[in-house]
């Protein structure tokens, strides 16, 4: 089941940072994949993430969300040239549409910019403990009762994934086959799984507030924390620095770099 | 003696339901008392807790509240839970629920962080409550990946750090295995040994527990007291326990039928041992027939792992003949789940041979089996999720392509059965879990399988209900089904199933009638299984082991 926690010790130097300090990063991933439109640009935030993936050791864990990103891609690729009209260089035209050069190379920087931000997350995930990512929310400023209940989502997910494959066990001992069949047949078999996991979830999880409140727990009141996260200078740097860039990002796109199309986002 | 705990005449009903859930219970736990609430289904004895705990009225809503409760004199309503849990702590069912944080540490941490105690003072309280409850060395652990029974311990320890006097335990036991539930106990006993603890208040439906450490007993019917006393004189009421579906201490039973007593009726081995008079004459009691020779299920060297390389089943050889009742025991993880789903079709084995009824099945699909084999699980909500019992029992049977003349035949066949034919309208939602699980169990048997494996399918219900429900296969099994039940209470094993068979760590390690595995005290020992208290005491006053309490009344004469 550990699997289903995607945090991955190590020792390397993304793991090493103040959670706070990844929080930036992720938070810049976002700023500099967004102020630009050009596939280079925006594949260069990619490559960056992707190194800093690869440097933290952490690939191995993500294999489960390759598809989910690869998709992720592709989707953009094909809907974007369909939607984001307009450009001069005319590359093919199909049953009376035009993809232009200018729509395919804003699908690309799209596609990337997707991929950049959600790698950034989950890079965050799996090289940050939970409970450490919980305690920075708390000091950045968010109220501790959203930041626990964050912590707490991952505390469940591997219970409920425990809960759905003997549900999916249970269902196919009596005939649900969720691989056969036409398209309504498939969706009442879903139901199947579905129906169950969520009941099991609100009939198990119904009690957890009388279990929270019974180990002292006031939403809105202060507490201690037994944790510690110190921001050392190292953190301090790298802050600086991913904000620095942050910052130049948006006064290179203010001067017209790394767009194919200027007037949207 | 300082009162700790005081109800009283206390009315609950809870929103949207019918009736009262307690009518006027009055009840007190002083300070150094074991107390135990004991009762049927529905009686109250979970909200009796909760109104105990404070939890009631203060969390939820309820349509009535009256009357009041005390912790240490001061009145529980309008307090916070938290505040009231310093003093006195309840201990809920499902551990799941009751561990929210990541590791094992951070849990034992949250009550102490939001007491907003110092850092180096939340620290010495983990390090106390984790060796209390013998989870010291694993306070990094993810609190997902321990045993039941380390989590529950956990789930204690997480409010022994609050420091209560009084510890609430509601049915704190009944989802773990064996060894997890001696473990839950051991640490009660050294809680209240140490005086970590001043007061215990106990549900459990294992009444045997209750003697071994109850001062004085509560049995709660209809949300009323029905009796309340010294827990001899409680435990010893055999009529009134048996009449309710309960499920007095086996000695007692038979000590009670015997006319044996010495003050009172023994309820404990010892005391019974005591006072046993002498036995005049034993006869042999006799096995049920033997099944016949063919061979219903046949497992031949089935390995199987889930990741490939760590092995769940390590070469087992396994066969069931048809028309067998079989128990198949061990503690958690010892592969009783994986060989029962082996033989579903669910998992297939890695290497070996699987045969069902002769035939060749190690690569058949599931529903190909599911012809054949009927696989019931412990949880009814796993698998119930339709809008009435009707479709609910009905759906395997559309599935398998049955006219609807037939399905209807077939459900209200099996409806009948199980006793669930006023229900056939019902929303499965709203049922009571004894209810769900008779829906789940005729979905199954609606199916016509020739095998049935139960696996826990007695978790959390009643010994009237187990009954009622063990009483059903039981006749399907005369009928001639074949019957594989997995479980950890014994008396179910000792009262229905004719052949018993342990695992432990991926193997079969016994393997005999259940006369004889519980024979082997030692043995069932080493694994931290106990047979029930009858075999003991035939064993130590007639010399042979005796099942049942029944059987012990039939077989045994006394001077």
């Amino acid at each position: 089941m550990t699997k289903y926690i995607l945090y991955v010790e190590g020792r390397s130097f993304f793991h090493s940072l103040d959670p706070r300090a990844k929080i930036a990063f992720v938070v810049c991933v976002f700023v500099w994949s967004s102020v630009f439109n050009h596939p280079l640009y925006t594949g260069t935030v990619l490559a960056a993430v992707l190194a800093m993936v690869l440097a933290s050791g952490v690939a191995s864990r993500l294999k489960m969300f390759w598809f989910g990103l690869v998709s992720l891609a592709v989707m953009s690729l094909v809907l974007w040239p369909l939607f984001r009209r307009g450009g001069e260089t005319v590359l093919i035209q199909l049953a009376g549409v035009t993809f232009t050069q200018e729509s395919v190379m804003y699908a690309l920087a799209v596609a990337f910019r997707l991929v950049a931000m959600v790698l950034s997350g989950l890079l965050l995930l799996t090289t940050s403990r939970i409970e450490d990512l919980e305690l920075a929310l708390t000091k950045l400023g968010m109220p501790y009762s959203m930041a626990f209940g964050v912590s707490a989502v991952f505390r469940f997910i591997p219970a409920m994934v425990g809960d759905g494959l003997t549900i999916l066990a249970a269902q196919r001992a009596r005939g649900v086959n969720l691989v056969k069949g036409n398209v309504f047949s498939r969706m009442r078999n879903s139901a199947a799984v579905i129906v169950p996991l969520f009941i099991t979830t609100m009939r198990r999880f119904g009690e957890l507030p009388l279990a929270i409140e019974s180990r002292g727990f006031v939403p809105t009141a202060k507490r201690s924390y037994l944790l510690d996260l110190r921001f050392r200078a190292r953190d301090a740097a790298f802050t600086a620095t991913v904000l620095f860039l942050a910052a130049f990002s948006v006064y290179l796109r203010l001067n017209g770099y790394g767009v194919v199309f200027p007037h949207v986002i | 003696m300082v009162k700790a705990v005081e109800v009283r005449d206390v009315w609950v009903k809870y929103r949207g339901s019918n009736d009262y859930a307690l009518k006027g219970v009055s009840a007190e736990v002083s300070e150094g008392e074991v107390v135990a609430i004991i009762g049927p289904t529905g009686a109250g004895k979970t909200t009796l807790c909760k109104v105990m705990a404070g939890l009631i009225p203060n969390m939820g809503v309820y349509d009535d509240f009256r009357g009041e409760a005390r912790v240490y004199g001061e009145v529980t309503t309008s307090k916070r839970v938290g505040e009231i849990s310093k003093s006195c702590a309840m201990v809920m069912q499902d551990y799941e629920v009751q561990l929210f944080r990541t590791t094992v540490e951070l849990e034992v941490a949250f009550g102490p962080e939001n007491l907003q105690l110092e850092r180096e003072e939340i620290r010495r309280r983990v390090k106390w409550a984790l060796d209390l409850v013998g989870l010291t060395g694993l306070e990094k652990r993810y609190s997902f990946a321990l045993s039941g029974g380390q989590k529950q311990r956990l789930a204690i320890a997480s409010l022994l750090s609050l420091q209560p006097s009084v510890l609430i335990l509601d049915e704190a036991t009944s989802d773990l295995d064996p060894r997890g539930k001696r473990e839950v106990y051991d640490v009660m006993r050294r809680l209240l040994d140490e005086e970590v603890i001043k007061s215990l208040v106990l549900v459990d439906h294992r009444l045997e527990k209750v003697a071994e450490f109850a001062d004085r007993v509560i049995l709660l019917v209809d949300g009323k007291v029905a009796a309340e006393g010294d827990a001899k004189e409680v435990l010893g009421m055999v009529e009134e326990l048996r009449s309710l579906g309960l499920k007095p201490p086996e000695v007692a039973e038979i000590c009670w039928d015997m006319r044996v007593r010495s003050n009172s009726v023994p309820v404990l081995l010892d005391e019974a041992l005591r006072v046993f008079p002498r036995v005049k004459r034993v006869r042999t009691p006799e096995e049920r027939p033997a099944p016949g020779d063919g061979l219903a299920v046949e497992l031949e060297d089935v390995w199987f792992a889930y990741d490939g390389q760590n092995w769940v089943l390590k070469g087992v050889d396994f066969r069931v003949h048809q028309g067998e009742m079989l128990a198949l025991i061990g503690q958690n993880g010892s592969g009783k789940t994986t060989l029962a789903q082996v033989i579903m079709g669910i998992l297939r084995p890695k290497r070996g041979r699987v045969r069902i009824f002769g035939r060749d099945a190690t690569a058949e699909d599931v529903s190909e089996r599911a012809k054949d084999v009927g696989y019931i699980f412990q949880n009814p909500d796993y698998q119930i999720f339709s809008q009435t019992v009707y479709e609910e029992l009905a759906y395997g049977l559309r599935a398998r392509g049955l006219s609807e003349a037939e399905v209807d035949r077939r459900v209200r066949e099996v409806a009948e059965m199980m006793g669930i034919t006023r229900l056939l309208n019902e929303d499965p939602f709203f049922l009571q879990k004894g209810e769900r699980q008779r829906v789940a169990v005729a979905s199954i048997l609606a199916l016509n399988p020739r095998v049935v494996i139960l696996d826990e399918p007695t978790t959390g219900l009643s010994p009237g209900e187990t009954r009622a429900l063990m009483n059903t296969v039981l006749n399907l099994n005369r009928a001639g089904t074949t019957v594989i039940t997995i479980t950890h209470e014994m008396w179910v094993v000792a009262e229905y199933c004719t052949r018993t068979v342990m695992m432990a760590d991926g193997r079969i390690v016994l393997d005999a009638p259940t006369r004889v595995a519980f024979s082997n005290a030692e043995l069932l020992a080493q694994h931290d299984i106990f047979p029930p208290e009858t075999c003991e005491l035939s064993r130590r006053v007639a010399g042979v082991t005796l099942l049942t309490p029944r059987e012990f009344l039939e077989h045994v004469e006394v001077g």
